[in-house]
């Protein structure tokens, strides 16, 4: 199974600090929720959003480093990944790529998701969604954003690089 | 993946290059049409390319092709053997060479000749008998330089397609690596110079100036290998186009390398002619140290060999 | 005894005969298939360093200087081959040039060569 094969079927998962939401992250950007339970029931909005955010934080941590893993398996150490800048180009990137900041929110817009860099996160949701959402509609609300920010995330790296490094391809 | 492989590697270089290549950008309010299309065409020119820069890589010199020469100069210096001082003098994981038993015939003559006052007579036992071992080992020697000269040669095409199928290998699975939001890097280390250094050893002190050549070359290469660690390059690159070049960079420091260190075996091989040359042409008639002069002996008639050989009855 | 001194050249033949006859040429043998076998090398190399021309010319670098050191290499072991056998026949010559003057010595000398088969 080579490299491509392994991060397309990467399933990496987090927990948040105190345990109450569980994430998971299938390949590139298939995403699962799940609360512990009473969690839902007993949780304050703001303790929603702060568990959320958690979650996010660090199953996206979590997913860097099986990346990573995989690449150094497959390479015997070779390959690097993020290696140390050779430019004034790719500091450019690292430094711009550090402060991209990623939007997604669900359908209704009642959970809206943001992260800088991919390291701060901050969920948002809408007063009173808790109450009237059911569990399973909010995890869903949460997917379905947390997977519009992944691809926004994409969308605004791929728009960085081109600025950064277009001019090095010669293509017209 | 391996040099067995190499094009294999070639091809699915080229397959991925085209799969990422095609989604690197995407029509937007920026980016026009034409601009996708060229970047797509420009991508497939030069994924096109991959398989020719490889080809010749796959028509390197066979290591395996120098076992024959290297057995018969082994077989050589067996011939050559006096059994003293005959273990290789420069391969690592050399052998040991038992006595040549015929040579010893060579013991006897001396006393046979030894009672003809002539000047011939004397001239063969002092120029050419008495010499002898020391010529004959001299001349064991050369054919472990002339045999040390093809290990090198066949230690640095080895390496040589270790480190062509290290570069395939960085760039597919770099290729492989490009998903997601991180600028990386596959790093390659060319074997390719210090090969030469593991086959010999860098001894020599020991041995008559001549031999130390290829010695001493090996000893310098260590030192300068020693010095840059082992070298290295990478294979890099945001665009699919921009690893291809990265990756022909380092194909072209390979060339680069293989061609420095095939000179440096030269150089030390054309050192050895010289010192042989010098030394057979020394000014000394009694200085030939790889080959005695022809004993006037030799070219005795009916007519002058009772004067050769001092027979005065 | 008159033919003493015929023996005891006679015997000296001998010594420079046999030294001639077989122990010089059995050495020469030995270079000359020394000899071969470093040309044998050399053929064998010749069609190991082949490779494509952008790798130094289509022989490399090396080839002519290592086909030169062998060349030397073969010419060393021919000349002393031949240095060997050449003046193993003078001494073949040798004696048997002294033994048709000398009868007694000569007497001795074939006794010599027929008891050691020196032939």
């Amino acid at each position: 199974m080579g490299i491509s094969e392994r991060v397309d079927s990467m399933v990496v998962r987090a927990t948040s600090p105190n345990g109450s939401i569980t994430a998971t992250v299938r390949g590139m950007d298939s995403i699962e929720i799940a609360f512990m339970p009473g969690f839902y029931q007993r949780a304050t909005p703001q303790e929603m959003e702060t568990q959320l955010a958690q979650v996010a934080r660090v199953l996206w941590a979590n997913r860097m480093r099986e990346y990573e893993a995989i690449l150094n398996e497959e390479s015997d150490g070779n390959l690097i990944v993020d290696a140390p800048a050779s430019d004034r180009r790719d500091e450019q990137f690292y430094e711009q790529r550090d402060n991209v900041v990623a939007e997604g929110s669900s359908p209704d817009g009642r959970v809206r998701v943001t992260a800088r860099g991919m390291r701060d996160w901050s969920v948002h949701i809408a007063p009173g969604a808790i109450d009237q959402m059911r569990e399973d509609e909010m995890t869903y609300a949460a997917v379905q954003a947390a997977e519009a920010l992944i691809r926004d995330q994409m969308t605004k790296i791929t728009e960085l690089k081109f600025s950064i490094y277009q001019d090095e391809v010669d293509f017209r | 993946m391996g040099f067995e492989n190499l094009m294999q590697t070639a091809a699915a270089i080229r397959s991925k290059a085209i799969e990422i290549g095609k989604n690197e950008i995407q029509e937007s309010d920026e980016i026009p049409k034409e601009w996708v299309e060229a970047w797509r065409a420009d991508v497939e020119r030069k994924a096109n390319a991959v398989a020719g820069k490889f080809q010749p890589f796959t028509e390197l010199p066979d290591p395996a092709k120098f076992n024959g020469a290297i057995a018969e100069l082994q077989r050589v210096m067996g011939k050559l053997s006096s059994g003293q001082d005959t273990s290789d003098p420069i391969s690592r994981n050399g052998r040991v060479y038992p006595a040549n038993v015929a040579m010893t015939k060579m013991d006897s003559v001396k006393g046979d000749v030894q009672g003809w006052s002539g000047r011939a007579a004397q001239e063969f036992i002092t120029k050419f008998l008495t010499p002898f071992p020391a010529v004959m080992h001299n001349q064991f020697l050369l054919v472990a330089a002339l045999k040390a000269a093809l290990e090198a040669e066949q230690a640095m095409w080895k390496a040589s397609r270790e480190d062509i199928a290290s570069i395939a290998e960085a760039t597919l699975k770099y290729l492989e690596s490009m998903r997601g939001c991180s600028k990386n890097q596959a790093v390659i280390v060319f074997t390719v110079i210090a090969s030469i250094c593991a086959v010999l050893t860098s001894s020599g002190g020991a041995l008559p100036i001549a031999i130390t050549a290829i010695g001493a070359v090996a000893s310098a290469g260590a030192d300068i290998v020693g010095l840059e660690s082992a070298p290295k390059t990478q294979i890099d690159g945001m665009y699919v186009v921009m690893v291809l070049a990265s990756m022909e960079k380092a194909i072209n420091q390979l060339v680069e390398k293989i061609m420095y260190t095939e000179n440096r075996i030269k150089s030390a091989v054309a050192n050895i002619s010289d010192q042989i040359h010098s030394a057979q042409s020394s000014s000394n008639p009694d200085q030939h140290s790889f080959c005695a002069r022809r004993p006037s002996l030799a070219d005795a008639s009916r007519g002058s060999i009772r004067h050769d050989l001092g027979y005065t009855g | 005894m008159p033919g003493d001194r015929g023996v005891t050249l006679g015997l000296d033949l001998w010594e420079l005969y046999r030294a001639g006859k077989q122990s010089l040429p059995a050495v020469a043998t030995e270079y000359y298939d020394a000899g071969f076998h470093v040309g044998r090398a050399g053929s064998f190399a010749e069609e190991a360093f082949t490779r494509p021309a952008m790798f130094g010319g289509s022989q490399g670098p090396a080839c002519g200087e290592w086909m030169e050191l062998m060349g030397t290499i073969m010419k060393f072991l021919g000349d002393t081959g031949e240095a060997l056998d050449d003046t193993g026949a003078a001494l073949v010559m040798a004696a048997n040039t002294y033994a048709e003057t000398d009868r007694a010595a000569g007497r001795e000398l074939q006794r010599l060569i027929t008891e050691h088969h020196t032939e």
